[in-house]
């Protein structure tokens, strides 16, 4: 008993290591505060952990892990509409030094992605920031997986023709 | 082409993103809380039955002095019973003969206080030797029952409605028979 519960500490930590900065940039991508976006990863982590210690079996913990992060970013907007900040008041909000940078970056790409329906904004973020395959984009939103294709090439060619307006003017 | 891999590049993170030193530590802290074993048997509800049980030990048990007398073995009956047996008293009184001397009729007609007095002195008013026929007239006799009467009156005043009656009843028959024995 003792030997099993150390070896799941080990495989959390493991986790953990490997993950929470994944899982960090992942969540303040899409919420903008770095303590609401901590402890989403928290609740993530140990979610894991409880699937491991009451061995229902993750087939994969790397697409469990996936999936609850997705799930814990929407279920945490339909629980506090009213924290999601405007984005033109982004910069606004109290951020500390040391977080300034990664807080740019959030307001960098969701005015980039601002332009284009939510669908083909949130599987641009799956790709291109969150690194991730189109068979795994596929099976996180429930859609096939040229349909994932097809709003990814989408969204590139938007912001293509969008850049190329903004040059243009300039 | 080239043009897609460059928007593809812009969408890329421009910076690292780290999450804070604690993070790892409150994870793995609230893992091994979780992990602890918990008390599979809760004390709460055995402490609350316990509080209840005492509280109507406390309001069902009965008072201090009730629980001394039955201790004691003193069966409240019993006492009811002695207190009963100095009425039958008189009853005996009622066998003497009726061929009476003076001394009986003093004797009887101081009854009532034998009543309230205890047994052995009582017996030993029985053991008394019993005093000589002296040869009364008429009124003397008469004075004596008038005396005892009138010593009687304050002890009458103690007994019970029920047993004056009885004593009153008895006296006269007593004063009846006297008189007819006078007169014979």
């Amino acid at each position: 008993m003792r030997e099993e519960t150390d070896k799941l500490l080990k495989e959390l930590e493991r986790i953990v290591a490997e993950r929470q900065d994944w899982l960090f940039r992942f969540a303040y991508m899409r919420i903008g505060i770095r303590e609401d976006a901590e402890d989403l990863v928290q609740e993530v982590l140990l979610s894991v952990f409880r699937r491991l210690r009451e061995k229902t079996g993750i087939d994969s913990v790397e697409q469990y892990v996936i999936r609850s992060i997705s799930n814990a970013c929407t279920d945490y907007f339909r629980r506090k509409p009213l924290r999601v900040v405007v984005l033109d008041k982004a910069k606004e909000v109290a951020v500390s030094e040391s977080d300034r940078q990664i807080h740019e970056e959030y307001v960098r790409i969701n005015r980039l992605l601002e332009s284009l329906p939510k669908e083909q904004q949130e599987i641009v973020r799956l790709k291109c920031y969150d690194e991730l395959t189109f068979k795994q984009i596929a099976e996180l939103q429930d859609i096939p997986e040229a349909t994932a294709k097809s709003r990814y090439r989408y969204a590139i060619g938007h912001l293509q023709q969008m850049i190329k307006k903004k040059g243009d003017e300039i | 082409m080239n043009e897609f891999e460059d928007i593809e590049q812009l969408l890329k993170p421009q910076c690292e993103f780290k999450a804070s030193k604690t993070l790892k530590q409150e994870v793995m802290e609230k893992a091994r809380e979780e992990i602890r074993p918990q008390r599979t048997i809760k004390l709460w509800p055995w402490l609350a039955a316990a509080c209840v049980i005492g509280f109507i030990v406390m309001f069902l048990m009965p008072p201090k002095s009730a629980v001394k007398d039955s201790m004691e073995g003193k069966p409240l009956v019993a006492e009811k019973v002695e207190m009963t047996k100095p009425a039958e008293e008189p009853k005996q009184v009622d066998k003497t003969p009726k061929t009476e001397t003076t001394s009986d009729i003093v004797e009887t007609t101081k009854q009532p206080k034998a009543i309230t007095a205890s047994r052995k002195t009582r017996q030993k008013v029985k053991e008394a030797p019993a005093e000589e026929p002296v040869e009364m007239s008429e009124e003397t006799r008469m004075e004596l029952l008038l005396a005892s009467l009138s010593d009687d009156e304050p002890q009458m005043e103690e007994m019970d409605s029920h047993e004056t009656i009885r004593q009153i009843r008895m006296r006269g028959e007593r004063l009846i028979s006297m008189y007819n024995s006078i007169n014979n």
